[in-house]
């Protein structure tokens, strides 16, 4: 808590130095409390002495078809279904931006509190998270930061506490460097605290420092080039945590666009990630993307995951979009395969799949009140599998209202584990605005029902949320439509 | 009372009907009157004088010096209606030695007294001479017509009644229409106000021709609350306009702030603080001038919105132009807004996780995200093997480093290091090695010598 007492300390601080009153220049945020109701089923281990389960071999058959592993001498086991529990995650986030009155001068915060938590939901034993407090000056061709802020890129997102320092001097380079304390990813927490701790026995025992410089390059705005190297170092420095560099880059032929991104390791010197993809309009309203990519996962060094030597895999990808000429339509297909490198362990005469597809295809249509989106997505390979599709039928009202009806029917198998389940149901959500509130809300039900695992139990499950956000300030936000992004 | 109330109501109607069936008065029938008056001036008599009200007609009581009843029949003229109140100059005076005739002979008449009221068409054959329609461009308006200003009488309505010039409708005349203004605003007086300009140019008070134009509050009643129009400029129309029209707002703000305001680059731009949006003028309404619609913008190509990262590292100063860093956390940040996965995902996120199209560590911490809820619902547990999780292979064991080799994310979404180290560890129950053929021990050993202790106690630390 020390670390959040800190970064609090430091945001108010940091607000008390401005003038009394914000409205010199202006501010704007948000506050949204959204609350979350939501059904888990578990999963119980269960056991039986080996001596007391016909058979032989490390893998029998209870009586009623269960699978059971067993240890010659000690015990037959295998899982079944646990009792469900009801989870109610509420979080309250408060993120503004101020202009306290001195020119160039801003003040940027967002904090995350979780109320009412819940251990069985992740993440809300963390009740209270300082996810960015930071002061920014911009003037000039400088721009400085300082106190806990973010850097995304293609070595992912990170947020540290310290500061940075963009200089832009030149229209087309720009230069950054940046340092401090910094948080474990996706945790807005150091990394020898309590969240790690309990999460891993061999969690570090010391925080670390980040640092890292960064050069972007714009030629004439159709080539673009962003290049990084960054470092975390435990505060001791007796060890490293990473190093490695990144680029980002998009090209603009005419309509031609290209994006490329790499990320690489220098320590274990193995490219984790390396993306090309390739954008071009074709006529009739169809539009090409094709995309190879390389994915290797990345482990920190305090963690002996990278000594495992894991394997990536190499991945070729297109997709077909289609805005139907004259129409509201939008229609879209594609597909994907991937395999993977060789991984040179485990015995040769076990059969693993060493490949992977996906396919997926859907469409949209946006009338002037009502809309339909819908989608397949089949997708197997090493691991897992997944077939199933969406369907969402809505209607906006006005400017300010809108409601949705959404089906989904989805069969999942795992490659390493008997059985197959079938999740399919629906519900309804919508949202509402009136001046800065707005109040949205979902409820759904889903039945879930097992195949070939007889001691899991079909149940139905129910979640539900509910929101309201209070967006106030003086400048307004472009806004964009959320419905649709990201669903695949 | 109910009588009462009654009686007030007839009165009423009968009234109002009284009022509505009033014969309207017949103009006055001069072709009968032919070789009667030796001069008009006789009845219109305010027209030597331009006294405009004395000169619209005759009073009623010089009837009756004829038509007494008795020389001849007495009649019941009384005079012209009252003639709605006009932008018209009083243009006798001026026109003192050209006789009645020349403007109020009927064409093709002969007689004195076939006269009407004079049309434009009578004025255009001196003041316009070749003009095809009264309304034409090169039409001197104000030689006949008063500006807006010195009308004070017409009513809003009339005032937009006002037909309109032909060169109005010329498909070029919103983007011409400005020169033509510089050359003579007046032209422009006789209808418009200052505010039916500022309706569409933000920069209003800048431009000398639209501030020498009054205010006018029945103009702007005819424009409140009615959108501007605003041309699509040539410029505008090229597929990369939205990129580089930057380099146009800084050389000549100006021009730019014809039809845009500064609110309209905050449409799209959030810094409007810098040197080129202050250029640009400020306004009070809710919109900003012409606003430029959002979607189309350079780049932006169809399923940007999942695979845009590349473009928003390498070019995030350009992103930072239209959008705030709320604006990428209101996908990105799951809690506040669970828009980026579908409905329900965590009961189906198997298949993603195992070969992740977009890579979920970016976004979530498989050791404190993952491993918390898997070990809630009970798949993974602290130091435990969870023997019979992983059924479908009797030789799971024999199996399990490819599929770790494969995809060891995912088996740390549940296993913790401990799991793995019972048997890898060079001081574990087997010393399995678990490295790959590749593993160089010396760099990781230079840089983290740290984690290579988990295993090799006897491990010496030096500093990276």
């Amino acid at each position: 808590m020390s670390v959040y007492r800190r970064g609090l300390a430091f945001f108010l601080i940091s607000g008390l130095l401005g003038p009394t009153s914000l409205a010199g220049q202006g501010y704007r945020g948000e506050l949204r409390i959204r609350a979350e109701v939501i059904e888990l089923a578990g999963l119980r281990r269960d056991s039986l002495l080996e001596s007391s389960v016909p058979g032989d071999g490390l893998r029998r058959l209870l009586a009623d078809g269960t699978v059971a592993t067993c240890v010659p001498g000690g015990f037959c086991r295998w899982y079944g279904s646990g009792e469900v529990n009801t989870v109610s995650p509420t979080y309250g986030d408060f993120r503004f931006t101020a202009w306290p009155g001195f020119e160039g001068l801003s003040v940027h915060g967002q904090i995350r509190t979780r109320l009412l938590s819940d251990d069985l939901w992740p993440r809300t034993d963390q009740e209270l998270d300082l996810i960015t407090g930071y002061l920014r000056y911009e003037g000039g061709d400088w721009r400085a930061s300082a106190g806990r802020q973010f850097r995304t890129g293609s070595l992912g997102y990170h947020n540290f506490d310290g500061a940075s320092v963009r200089w832009k001097g030149l229209d087309a380079l720009g230069l950054e460097a940046w340092g401090g304390w910094s948080l474990y990813p996706g945790t807005n927490a150091p990394r020898d605290g309590d969240l790690l701790a309990d999460a891993d026995v061999f969690a570090p025992e010391k925080r670390s420092f980040i640092y890292g410089f960064e050069a972007d390059l714009d030629v004439r705005r159709t080539f673009f080039l962003n290049g990084l190297y960054q470092r975390e170092i435990r505060t001791d420095r007796l060890a490293l945590y990473s190093e490695r560099i990144g680029a980002d880059a998009r090209l603009m032929l005419g309509t031609l666009v290209m994006d490329g991104s790499l990320a690489y390791d220098l320590v274990n010197e193995e490219l984790n990630s390396a993306r090309l993809r390739a954008s071009v309009p074709l006529p009739t309203g169809l539009h090409l993307t094709v995309e190879g990519r390389h994915y290797t996962p990345f482990f920190e060094l305090w963690t002996i995951w990278g000594a495992f030597s894991p394997v990536g895999y190499n991945e070729g990808r297109g997709t077909l979009r289609w805005r139907v000429p004259g129409t509201a339509v939008r229609l879209e297909a594609g597909g994907a395969y991937r395999d993977y490198e060789a991984a040179d362990a485990g015995a040769d005469f076990v059969e693993m799949k060493d490949d992977g597809w996906r396919v997926f295809g859907g469409g949209q249509w946006q009338g002037p009140a009502w809309f339909v989106d819908g989608g397949y997505r089949a997708e197997t390979g090493f691991g897992a599998a997944r077939y199933g599709g969406d369907l969402t039928v809505g209607r906006t009202i006005g400017s300010s209202a809108r409601l949705a009806l959404h089906g989904t029917a989805t069969e999942t198998f795992g490659e390493f584990r008997v059985g197959e389940r079938l999740v399919s149901g629906g519900g309804l959500d919508g949202s509402f605005t009136v001046g800065d509130f707005t109040l949205e809300g979902s409820a759904g039900l889903y039945r879930i029902t097992f195949d070939n695992r007889p001691r899991n139990d079909n149940w139905t499950q129910m979640r539900a949320h509910l929101s309201l956000a209070y967006r106030f300030g003086s400048t307004p936000t472009p806004r964009t439509s959320m419905r649709g992004i990201g669903g695949y | 009372m109910r009588p009462a109330l009654s009686l007030t109501a007839l009165v009423l109607v009968i009234g109002v009907g009284a009022l509505l069936s009033r014969p309207q008065q017949e103009a006055f029938p001069h072709a009968r009157h032919q070789g009667v008056f030796p001069t008009c001036f006789g009845c219109h008599a305010g027209i030597e004088s331009g006294n405009r009200e004395e000169a619209i007609s005759a009073q009623p009581d010089l009837c009756a010096a004829c038509h007494d009843g008795e020389n001849l029949p007495g009649v019941s003229w009384e005079g012209p209606d009252e003639k709605p109140a006009d932008n018209l100059r009083a243009v006798h005076p001026g026109h003192p030695d050209i006789g009645c005739a020349a403007c109020h002979q009927i064409p093709g008449a002969s007689g004195d007294m076939e006269v009407q009221a004079a049309s434009a068409e009578s004025c255009m054959i001196c003041h316009a001479p070749g003009a095809e329609e009264h309304q034409a461009a090169g039409v001197p308006c104000t030689q006949c017509h008063q500006p807006l200003g010195e009308v004070p009488d017409i009513s809003a309505e009339a005032i937009g009644a006002f037909p309109r010039p032909g060169d109005h409708g010329a498909p070029d005349f919103l983007s011409a229409h400005g020169a033509a203004a510089g050359e003579d605003v007046s032209r422009c007086s006789v209808c418009h106000a200052r505010e039916s300009c500022t309706r569409c140019h933000a920069n209003a008070a800048s431009v000398a021709p639209i501030m020498a134009l009054p205010r006018d509050a029945r103009a702007a009643s005819l424009v409140a609350g009615r959108e501007g129009s605003w041309p699509l400029p040539a410029s505008h129309q090229s597929p990369d306009w939205k990129l580089t029209h930057a380099d146009d707002a800084v050389a000549a703000p100006q021009t730019c702030s014809t039809c845009h305001a500064r609110e309209a680059c905050a449409a799209c731009h959030l810094d409007t603080t810098d040197r080129v949006a202050e250029a640009f003028p400020p306004t009070a309404r809710a919109v900003g001038g012409a606003m430029p619609e959002q979607p189309a913008v350079p780049g932006h190509v169809p399923g940007f919105a999942v695979g845009h990262g590349e473009a928003a590292v390498a070019s995030l100063l350009k992103c930072a132009a239209c959008h705030a860093e709320s604006f990428c956390i209101d996908c990105h940040d799951a809690p506040g807004r669970p828009y980026f996965h579908p409905a329900n995902f965590v009961t189906r996120h198997a298949a993603e996780a195992w070969a992740e199209p977009l890579e979920c560590a970016e976004c979530h911490s498989r050791e404190v995200f993952c491993r918390d809820c898997h070990r809630a619902v009970g798949t993974g547990q602290n130091g435990n093997l969870n023997g019979g999780y992983h059924d479908a292979d009797p030789d799971w064991f024999l199996s399990h480093g490819r599929a770790a080799r494969q995809a060891l994310e995912t088996c740390t979404s549940c296993h913790q290091q401990e799991s793995c180290l019972r048997c890898h560890s060079a001081q574990g129950d087997f010393r399995i090695n678990p490295h790959g053929p590749d593993f160089d021990p010396e760099r990781v050993r230079d840089r983290s010598g740290i984690s290579c202790g988990r295993c090799h106690f006897d491990f010496q630390l030096d500093s990276p």
